[in-house]
């Protein structure tokens, strides 16, 4: 059974984004029973080097564990590079 | 050298102008910029001062990098006891102003005293004059800076200047220098107003030296080379400024939104920096024109944009100056926050006008949202009316409203002065004290406390009220800027915040910017200052004047009633939890991160600086 996520990219990301995509710099995105973080990132061909703050539903996920973190029905996950304001 | 060791002393009352030897002593101790116009202030203003009386003295003062080739060394100053908190003040400003200062031959331009007459100062070089200034008081801050520049005939003078709301006493009024750089927080422009200071005119042809010109070529360089191959300092802060803020920390559950009701905003995206990108429907063209750097900046985070000319803010406003209908400088993470997620209005054109318009009166667009979300929680708990407000219907979300009250507040007319007062006192007068979301004094900044703990314990302890540039652990707990950390933890917060305040007031003494520090540490900056100035500069020196010129500053804060009784949060930090978003369930544990950090500045239990510690940083 396929499963219903939201991905959103940002700042110098987005340039990954598909055209046509607009719900706030995302996309919904199906993926299978077994998707993880890490073979989304691969499967969508985002920049391993570039990444750098990955959230899913807002929480941080750590660089060593990340790729091994499952994803379920209906789960945002934003990635952004290195960034900072203030 | 690198500082000029004069000191221009301009007393308005005698309408004289006096030069001075810096007072090198201090210098050893306090560097520059904030640590050594602190001194001054501890030593020649009293802390029970009344900040508005002319018993306060401004001092407007650059560091020892400032006018040098470093990357981002154009900063200046401005310290005073503050209108807005009653504690120091120190607002920093870039732009063109703080090099053209050191330029002219002077480390500081100290105002003390009052003018019994609107008047500006004019420096060219050693020659200083106090001129009338009665042709632009009630102008705004870019008409006194056409009016400035025309008069003297000189398209390169520098120009700091005052807007109508800090000649009427609007206590969180900036001082803005190069038409959109401000000295932002704390009321520094409404002390210059109290002085019938309307601008400060500079002109300097003199250059500034350094002690080792090639060493600090090649640690400059090599400086500068830090900041390009970093990926926030060479790509993203250039790329989307301070607004690449506004997805991250509303995605992770610390937007402040509805006075800090809430810490999710659903419009955050429209206003966020990646909007700002967006072609818009009428025209085509995005919001966002360029960035722009200050002097010697090779960062160059700041951004220049445009309203949408349908917007109605400015649709058949023929009177707005043209900057209004061109290109300014706009809109910053924190202006863009403040007036709107938590005044829950997600219309970006109407965030860049109200931008604007701080540029153009001298506004701190963080104190002047937070006061305006505050007053909208009043208005629809019905504390206050249509009657108080003069009409506006004052509710979260209402741009329109969120307009009005900005420029009612700029002019101080009507509402507005009322509003200009701050939260604080706006709430505490309306009988909901606890609905202000300050501390001493001074509104929160862009980040929920109670989603990032060691913010809550940043804005209990900083010395200038609650702020987010004493002490960005945010670096740490969100951006992962050197370390990533928990945001939800207490644990760890009280040394991670002291070494940020520490290094902080470092970087705020040398005359660089902090947005440097995502990038370098004192590592960085030492081998920069040890080149540029006599003696030894080392990461231990630098690291020991950042905290003794924190010590100081608390010090001086004790003296006027607000040390440790001050360290506090609103209620709805520390016992009102997140309703929705990755925080929920949570509040501030100040209470957890406060003894620790006591213990770990080695202070006493209520938070008083103990002797010893005093005795240690030579205080
Ligand atoms: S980083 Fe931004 S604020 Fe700092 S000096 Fe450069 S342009 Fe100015």
């Amino acid at each position: 059974m396929s499963k219903k996520i939201t991905v959103k990219l940002f700042a110098s990301l987005m340039k990954f984004l598909p055209v046509n995509s607009t719900k706030s710099h995302g996309f919904d995105y199906k993926i299978d029973e077994t998707t993880t973080v890490g073979y989304l990132i691969d499967d969508l061909k985002l920049p391993r080097n570039v990444i750098h703050i990955v959230l899913l539903n807002g929480v941080y996920l750590d660089a060593e564990t990340r790729d091994e973190t499952p994803l379920n029905e209906g789960d945002t996950l934003g990635f952004w590079p290195p960034v900072a304001g203030g | 050298m690198s500082w000029t060791k004069k000191v221009l002393r301009i007393n308005l009352t005698e309408g004289t102008c006096t030069p001075e030897p810096l007072n090198m002593e201090w210098a050893e101790l306090y560097l520059g910029q904030r640590g050594l116009a602190t001194k001054y202030l501890t030593e020649e203003v009293p802390p029970t001062t009344d900040p508005l009386s002319p018993e306060n003295t401004m001092y407007m003062i650059t560091g020892p990098l400032t006018g040098t080739m470093a990357s981002t060394a154009g900063r200046y100053s401005v310290v005073t006891k503050s209108p807005l908190t009653g504690a120091v003040a120190c607002s920093n400003s870039g732009g063109f102003f703080g090099n053209e200062m050191k330029c002219a031959g002077w480390d500081m331009v100290i105002l003390e005293g009052k003018s019994p007459t609107p008047v500006y100062i004019s420096i060219n070089d050693d020659k200083a004059e106090i001129l009338p200034a009665d042709e632009i008081w009630g102008k705004s801050v870019w008409e006194a800076d056409e009016w400035l520049h025309a008069k003297h005939q000189d398209p390169q003078l520098r120009i700091a200047a005052i807007g109508v709301s800090g000649e009427k006493g609007v206590l969180y009024s900036a001082i803005i220098n190069d038409l959109h750089r401000a000295a932002g927080r704390s009321g520094v422009g409404t002390v210059m107003g109290s002085k019938n200071v309307k601008a400060i005119a500079l002109r300097g042809s003199k250059g500034v030296t350094v002690n080792d010109p090639k060493a600090f070529f090649e640690a400059t360089t090599a400086a500068k080379k830090v900041l390009a191959e970093n990926a926030v300092t060479g790509e993203g802060l250039p790329a989307l400024g301070t607004q690449v803020l506004m997805n991250v920390i509303n995605e992770m559950g610390a937007q402040p939104t509805h006075n800090y009701k809430e810490s999710v905003f659903a419009g955050a995206s429209k206003i966020s920096g990646e909007a700002m990108l967006e072609a818009r429907d009428s025209d085509g063209k995005p919001n966002l024109t360029r960035n722009a750097g200050c002097f010697a900046c090779t960062i160059s985070c700041g951004r220049i944009s445009t309203i949408d000319p349908q917007h109605f803010s400015v649709q058949n406003k023929e009177d707005l100056h043209p900057s209004y209908h061109g290109n300014s400088g706009g809109l910053e993470y924190e202006a863009a926050w403040a007036l709107g997620s938590d005044t829950g209005v997600d219309d970006l054109d109407a965030l860049t006008y109200a931008q604007f318009v701080c540029n153009e009166q001298g506004l701190d667009p963080i104190s002047l949202g937070s006061t305006i979300a505050a007053a909208m929680e009043l208005f629809e708990e019905g504390v206050i009316t249509t009657e108080d407000t003069g009409g506006i219907e004052l509710n979260f979300g209402n741009a329109e409203a969120m307009i009005k009250c900005t420029e009612l507040v700029a002019k101080g007319e009507g509402f507005g002065l009322e509003l200009g007062q701050g939260s604080a006192r706006f709430c505490e007068k309306h009988g909901r004290p606890e609905l202000s979301m300050t501390v001493r004094g001074q509104e929160f900044p862009a980040y929920d406390p109670r989603s990032i703990q060691g913010m809550g314990l940043g804005y209990a302890t900083s010395n200038r009220g609650a702020c987010h540039l004493r002490g960005y652990t945010v670096a740490s707990e969100v951006l992962g800027i050197p370390i990533k950390t928990d945001p939800l933890e207490t644990e760890g917060k009280a040394g991670l915040q002291i070494a940020f305040q520490n290094a902080t007031a470092a970087f705020d003494s040398a005359g660089i910017c902090i947005f440097t520090s995502f990038a370098w540490s004192l590592e960085d900056v030492a081998p920069q200052l040890d080149a540029a100035c006599e003696g030894e500069w080392t990461v231990e020196r630098l690291s020991e004047i950042g905290e003794r010129v924190w010590n100081l500053e608390r010090l001086y804060n004790d003296a006027a009633g607000l040390g440790g009784s001050a360290d506090k949060l609103p209620p709805r930090m520390v016992s009102e939890a997140v309703t929705s978003g990755p925080a929920e369930g949570k509040v501030n544990g100040l209470d957890k991160m406060l003894p620790e950090y006591y213990a770990e500045r080695g202070w006493s239990p209520e938070g008083d600086v103990t002797a010893e510690t005093k005795a240690r940083l030579g205080l």
